[in-house]
């Protein structure tokens, strides 16, 4: 019961929010940000909660929601993020406010759903429900070119579903010839598997894999992202960076290895070989990026790559360095994107060589912070991140230690070279630095990161036994 | 007995249309949907009213009320024009036999040549002029194919004969009204230049007509299930969803897009199995709302905005969030999609259980589906690009109570759901 009061709250008080723009406004924002709080305060809550009705019983469909220690650290992570990406909006979002925070309240319930949802029919329909409103996000308050990204994220990443979806349908009919039973039920349906032959269960994977290796994103499928992290309003990137790829992230270590327990294992190494390539090709990339977001966009591919390769390696470790990379890169990116927000509202542009030039003391520090974080510094949660990841993938493949050592480099790299370039240069004078209200949110991610960096019991605590 | 009593009505709400105007042909036509949805299996002769044909009657009753609301007030032929065409379609669902089915197809038909027509500017004289050659030719061609079956089989009832050359041209005849690949030439000229209610109308009424003929008679001739099915469905939605990224005229645009998903609805011809055509009649149901919901909203519109698709902005916030909840229904996206969402769904599913054919078919269906939503969201964006008029048009009321029907199925889809398949069960003795 509870989890189904806590996936739709935010639904149901999105009309409120968007109807309340005509009373008064900045009434819309300070709605959102009562009820994300009050959806934060409850996912604490909803460990073990678990609803099942029926929903279309002719067709075997069922409403079923479950929160076990996997989508409990993603329900936090998710209500967390949103919070603070609805506090980081005020500074940004001066018109249509109403719309803006219905929106995000919006996508707040269909992320939850993902996170939650047993049956694959109930979590396809969330899966598509991110899509529309981050598609207006990006339409309404993005930038420059939010027109031609709005459309290829929304084209790319439904096509990517939609594949999915085709794999659910064909699971649930060999379901239904083999046991004569209807159901979608995602702990049902791996019986399966002993029972199809290679190719069809290549295909399977393969259909089930394409939606959520766009969403992750796994390179060669990522180009949708840097288009429209860069061009969505910096609170819309937080979500996106944050939530949305770990909607991908949570696909490949939940549904895949659930539904396909063994051809998971056998192509595990074609992941874990996609995922090396998304860390190495997307940070050479970001190494070369004079735009500061679309450094950060690229930094976040190559962030996923390790988690997909942890969750490649199929151990208990790497499946826990997975976790902990997902919610700590959601802080850390966060930060990054909501600096790069600050950044482009004091000098019109994001180009790392023309906003070196000014000094702004606590705007830089934290952007510092940010990019030892994300290099993984002892102390942060990067560091945890990192280092559970590489045990778990050095458990399974022991040549592995090469690439570990040289991800952990080149991340390093093109991060310390951006501080580098932005922070050290040569002033020409300062500028206003970070005001109380952009602080707020800054300073909860920066508490997520040192607390999760010193006190790692708080996530690994919940995944006991993963 | 009520079967009978809602026909009279709906033929008494055509005099009253031209004698009265709509406030008096609008009570009858609202009667006479509860009385259908009561009347019992019926055979009177050669009609055979069953649960089928009373669901996809209910259906075109709906949409003639939904579009005679839409209409001009002066207009009173337009009224007279909409409740015999039902009532037209009606016989048609509901005929057994090769003659009562063509003349009762007529009857349907006829009156809508008349209604593109009816309007005085060369666009929709031109569009008349088409539809009229185009229609007549296949009611020839339709007629020609039962005149050959006739001669094989010595009686008008239909009956499974194989298939030959009178079965095929029977066919195309009905193909045409559906707007299936190689007989869809006429759909975009006509909904383009018709006046819009025409239009809804038109891709509301006269396709549930042309789907409900089609699979009740391929099912009595026992031709469900043919390979050419299979052709002409993916033919059919490839060529709809891909002219539809060319078009620069929303009313074209929704005419692709017609094209597209007739061949969505040809599906369960080709894999015949209950689930598959449990998927298609509530697609043909969720269709008929959503392009009525569509057209209209054109219609409220048309004279301010235009029609091109660059120029489609700063309509009314209601108009618009109506138009992006039915194009997103069109696209098949969930929950802000609505029930469009789930009937495309259970189609595509459906289709799977059949084997490679049907993995074919549904692997086409959201290659196009997909390609639906990038057309659809060039409309979309170009609604949002700038903030909307305050001023609301009362027929508004049209589509937000279409948008509003079409959420609420997206979120308990059951009662359809099991409607569907209590009525395609029927076929599945």
């Amino acid at each position: 019961m509870l989890v189904s009061i806590l996936v739709w709250l935010p639904l149901v008080c999105s009309p409120l929010v968007y109807l309340s723009s005509k009373l008064r406004k900045g009434l819309p924002r300070n709605l959102a940000i009562s009820v994300s709080l009050l959806t934060f305060l409850l996912s604490l809550l909803v460990i073990g909660s678990e609803t099942h009705e029926d929903w279309i019983p002719s067709l075997g469909i069922s409403y079923h929601l479950r929160v076990d220690g996997i989508s409990y650290v993603m329900v936090i992570l998710t209500t967390f993020i949103m919070l603070a990406s609805i506090l980081a909006s005020s500074t940004e979002i001066k018109e249509r406010e109403g719309e803006y925070y219905a929106l995000l309240l919006l996508t707040e319930t269909g992320i939850l759903g993902v996170f939650t949802a047993v049956d694959l029919i109930l979590f396809y329909f969330f899966w598509e429900i991110v899509l529309i409103p981050m598609f207006f996000i990006i339409l309404i308050w993005g930038e420059e070119r939010r027109r031609y990204a709005a459309m290829k994220f929304l084209i790319y990443t439904h096509l990517g579903s939609l594949l999915m979806i085709i794999g659910f349908f064909y699971a649930y009919w060999s379901y239904y010839d083999l046991f004569g039973k209807y159901t979608f039920n995602l702990f049902e349906l791996w019986k399966i598997e002993d029972f199809m032959s290679q190719s069809e269960l290549k295909l399977l994977y393969f259909l089930v894999f394409m939606g959520f290796a766009v969403k992750a994103p796994i390179v060669p499928l990522h180009t949708w992202l840097p288009d429209a992290h860069v061009e969505a309003p910096s609170p819309g990137s937080v979500i996106l960076a944050g939530l949305l790829l770990k909607m991908g992230g949570y696909g490949l270590l939940r549904i895949l290895p659930t539904l396909l327990p063994e051809t998971f294992h056998e192509m595990s190494v074609l992941l874990a070989s996609l995922g090396v390539i998304s860390v190495f090709y997307s940070a050479m990339v970001a190494m070369v990026q004079e735009d500061l977001k679309r450094l950060i966009a690229y930094s976040s591919i190559s962030h996923m790559g390790i988690a997909v390769t942890a969750i490649a390696s199929e151990t208990s470790l790497g499946t826990k360095g997975a976790i902990y990379m997902m919610f700590s890169h959601a802080l850390i990116n966060g930060l990054m994107f909501l600096l790069s927000g600050a950044y482009k509202r004091r000098f019109h542009t994001r180009e790392i060589s023309e906003i070196g030039k000014y000094e702004a003391p606590i705007l830089s520090s934290l952007l510092v912070f940010g990019a030892f974080a994300s290099s993984g510094l002892p102390g942060l949660s990067g560091f945890i991140a990192e280092i559970l990841s590489f045990m778990g993938v050095f458990n399974r493949w022991e040549t592995s230690i090469w690439f570990l050592v040289l991800s952990a480099v080149v991340t390093a790299g093109y991060m310390l070279h951006m501080v580098k370039r932005v922070v050290f240069g040569e002033k020409m004078g300062e500028v206003e630095d970070l005001s109380r209200e952009e602080l707020l949110p800054l300073a909860m991610l920066v508490t997520g990161i040192l607390l999760l960096g010193l006190v790692p019991s708080l996530l690994l605590g919940p995944l006991e036994g993963v | 007995m009520y079967l009978e009593m809602s026909l009279v009505l709906i033929s008494a709400s055509a005099f009253l249309g031209h004698l009265f105007g709509r406030k008096a042909s609008l009570p009858f036509l609202i009667l006479s949907v509860p009385l259908l949805l009561e009347s019992e299996t019926t055979r009177i002769s050669h009609f055979f009213f069953d649960e089928y044909s009373k669901l996809l009657s209910v259906l075109v009753v709906s949409v003639t009320i939904l579009v005679s609301i839409t209409t001009e007030e002066r207009e009173r032929s337009a009224q007279t024009l909409l409740s015999i065409s039902a009532l037209g379609i009606i016989l048609a669902l509901s005929s057994k036999d090769f003659l009562s089915l063509f003349v009762s197809w007529e009857i349907a038909s006829v009156t809508t040549y008349a209604m593109v027509a009816v309007g005085r500017g060369r666009e929709e004289l031109e569009a008349g002029m088409k539809y009229f050659l185009f229609g007549v030719t296949s009611s020839g061609v339709m007629l020609f194919g039962i005149s050959i079956i006739y001669g094989e089989n010595g009686t008008l009832s239909i009956i499974n004969s194989g298939f030959g050359i009178g079965q095929a041209l029977f066919l195309a005849g009905i193909l045409f009204k559906i707007g299936a690949f190689p007989f869809h030439v006429w759909i975009p000229d006509v909904y383009q230049g018709a006046r819009s209610w025409t239009t809804s109308f038109l891709a509301g009424a006269s396709k549930v007509m042309g789907f409900g003929v089609l699979v009740r008679s391929s099912y009595l001739m026992g031709l469900n299930g043919m390979d050419l099915f299979f052709l002409l469905s993916i033919l059919t939605m490839f060529y709809g969803n891909l002219a539809a990224l060319l078009q620069k005229d929303i009313k074209r645009l929704l005419a692709y897009s017609s094209i597209g998903h007739a061949g969505y609805l040809l599906i369960p011809l080709s894999v015949w199995n209950p689930r598959a055509l449990t998927g298609a009649l509530m697609h043909i149901v969720m269709h008929s709302l959503l392009k009525v919901g569509a057209f209209s909203t054109v219609l409220i519109h048309e004279k301010e905005l235009g029609r091109g698709i660059k120029d489609y902005k700063g309509m009314d916030k209601y108009s618009k969030l109506s138009l992006t909840i039915i194009l997103l229904g069109l696209a098949g996206v969930p929950l802000v999609g609505g029930g469009g969402f789930w009937s495309k769904y259970v189609l595509f599913m459906g289709a799977l259980a059949s084997g490679t054919r049907g993995l074919a078919l549904a692997l086409g269906g959201i290659l196009t589906s997909a390609i639906s939503l990038y057309y659809y969201a060039r409309v979309i964006r170009e609604i949002y690009s700038t903030p909307g008029s305050e001023e609301v048009p009362g027929k508004v009321l049209v589509p937000l109570t279409i948008t509003v029907t079409v959420l609420l199925l997206g979120l308990y889809p059951t009662p359809l759901i099991e409607i569907c398949q209590k009525v395609s069960t029927t076929l599945f003795p």
